[in-house]
């Protein structure tokens, strides 16, 4: 599903976020990433997402070289992904359902379509009763719950999590991450980048370990270690 | 591209960004106003000196003993010269009588006349073309026809109103241009900030996979919008600039000043019309513009 090969990545001032990354990652994998702030974990996200283009190497997203997808190609490749962050990234003047909506109204969908989904997915995290509260009604956890709905409502192949747990206390945490687990079981595909030893140690997944921006470890049902 | 969507988040839009709305169409109108009114009276330097030039007129005065045949060869000469558009011949009765309503507030002028100053009749042409050589050369043809006493031509006149003319519309072109960049720097700075508050909005967009026409479209027709009421704003503005120099032409103690200064109904509507569309285009251009550095995602 995701494909890495030798990948690097250099910023401005010549700060190497990845270099030489080699990664494959099946469909329906979970798959954490874990490493020190800088390591390149995000950077490994956004460039699935073509939010960066990588500087060498290339990246498979479901069979397609994303580097040699047009400009105008781009939002086709992220309707395919969902992408949670550790701030949620709400939009504060609308509601819980809005919210939701908005995702499959951007990218076209009928009225009908985002009147069937929208509370179907918001029954699945649980706020089918917080449809009419504006986000900051909401605590951290419901509102990481609205952010899981808006980026799956569309049952995108892959799901992209930056730190979903970061702001949030360790019981609240455990229910997000049972939520991610049965997005997982459904067949999608989940990348989390986390420091949460925990949750790492507990679901016991797929971890790719990042330092410096090289993949030191690449382990099947890992620990963080 | 669903048309109830894009009208309703830009509906949402204008009324949630209540105060960056009302800033933009603040700044639209005032600019668009100045511009505007900038443009009337461009159009105004320019009927009046266009009146001016038009009634140019150059005065052969007679010799207060021209013979008949005399004046018969300058009639002659007058009709058969390719260079005069129209002509008139202006008889002792009717200068004296112009004389009495040029001098009515020259006591001493007007007594010297009543009391029997004899005006000398004259010929009045006015030349086919505003060329100051070709008005020269026919003067100085008239004047050296038997009979004529002095023949007055006005290119000096023409000089001066025909530079203060050009240096006016130059200096209106100039003021109005600045005002026109000024205008546009000051909405493109105002749809940035509005741009610049709505960057999370933006960018939650694109990562849920919105293309760039999708995002760009209610934007645009928000800037649309707010060009479009500022420019009825500034519609008003330039129409009461309008009406008062009507009311002020109106005026019998200004009417020859003003008379030819204010602008005809098609000039009006044309003024309204370049206002309306610089609006409109200023808007949506502004918008895109202003967009395109927050689509970089």
């Amino acid at each position: 599903m995701i494909t890495f090969e030798n990948v690097s990545k250099i910023y401005k001032g010549n700060v190497e976020a990845l270099h030489g990354a080699t990664a494959d990652i099946e469909k329906g994998e979970f798959v954490f990433l874990v490493g020190p702030s800088g390591s390149g974990k995000s950077t490994m996200l956004r460039l699935i997402n073509r939010e960066e283009t990588a500087d060498k190497g290339r990246i498979f997203v479901a069979g397609k070289d994303i580097a040699r997808l047009s400009t105008w190609r781009v939002p086709y490749l992220r309707r395919n992904i969902g992408c949670i962050f550790q701030d949620y990234k709400l939009l504060t003047n609308k509601t819980v359902y809005e919210n939701v909506a908005f995702a499959l109204e951007v990218i076209g969908r009928p009225r009908h379509v985002v009147k069937a989904q929208v509370p179907a997915i918001l029954e699945l995290v649980g706020l089918e009763t917080k449809t009419s509260n504006l986000p900051e009604e909401l605590s951290g956890g419901e509102q990481q719950r609205v952010s899981i709905a808006r980026a799956f409502v569309n049952r995108p192949l892959i799901l992209l999590a930056d730190e979903p747990t970061g702001n949030l206390d360790p019981a609240t945490s455990v229910g997000i991450m049972r939520l991610l687990d049965r997005i997982n079981r459904t067949g999608t595909t989940v990348v989390m980048a986390t420091h949460d030893r925990s949750i790492v140690d507990t679901m016991q997944r797929r971890v790719i370990e990042l330092d410096s921006g090289g993949i030191v470890r690449d382990q099947a049902r890992g620990v963080y270690q | 591209m669903k048309i109830d969507y894009v009208l309703r988040e830009t509906a949402i839009n204008l009324r949630r960004n209540i105060t960056l709305t009302i800033s933009a169409i603040v700044t639209v109108s005032v600019s668009l106003a100045l511009f505007g009114s900038t443009l009337l009276l461009r159009q105004g330097v320019d009927n009046v000196s266009q009146l001016w030039t038009d009634g140019i007129e150059v005065i052969a005065f007679l010799k207060s003993d021209v013979t008949p045949a005399q004046r018969q060869a300058i009639q002659e000469f007058i009709d058969s010269n390719p260079d005069v558009g129209k002509s008139r011949y202006v008889d002792l009765k009717e200068s004296r009588d112009e004389a009495l309503r040029l001098f009515r507030a020259n006591d001493a002028m007007r007594t010297k006349v009543e009391q029997g100053t004899r005006i000398p009749d004259s010929y009045r042409l006015v030349p086919k073309s505003k060329d100051i050589n070709l008005m020269k050369s026919l003067g100085k043809q008239l004047a050296a026809q038997p009979g004529v006493f002095q023949v007055v031509d006005e290119t000096d006149g023409i000089k001066t109103v025909t530079g203060v003319s050009a240096f006016a519309q130059r200096a209106m072109l100039v003021i109005g241009t600045g005002l026109l960049v000024a205008a546009l720097l000051l909405i493109l700075n105002a749809i940035r900030m509005a741009m610049y508050a709505r960057r999370r909005e933006i960018e939650v967009m694109k990562l849920v996979g919105a293309t760039n026409w999708f995002i760009r479209v209610p934007f645009m027709l928000e800037g649309v919008f707010q060009g479009l009421v500022g420019s009825a704003f500034a519609l008003g503005a330039v129409a009461a600039l309008d009406k008062a120099m009507n009311r002020a032409a109106a005026n019998r103690d200004y009417h020859t000043i003003l008379e030819g200064f204010v602008a005809s109904p098609g000039e009006f509507r044309l003024t309204m019309v370049i206002v309306i569309i610089l609006g409109i285009t200023i808007g949506a251009a502004g918008s895109v513009w202003g967009l395109s550095r927050f689509l970089k995602v």
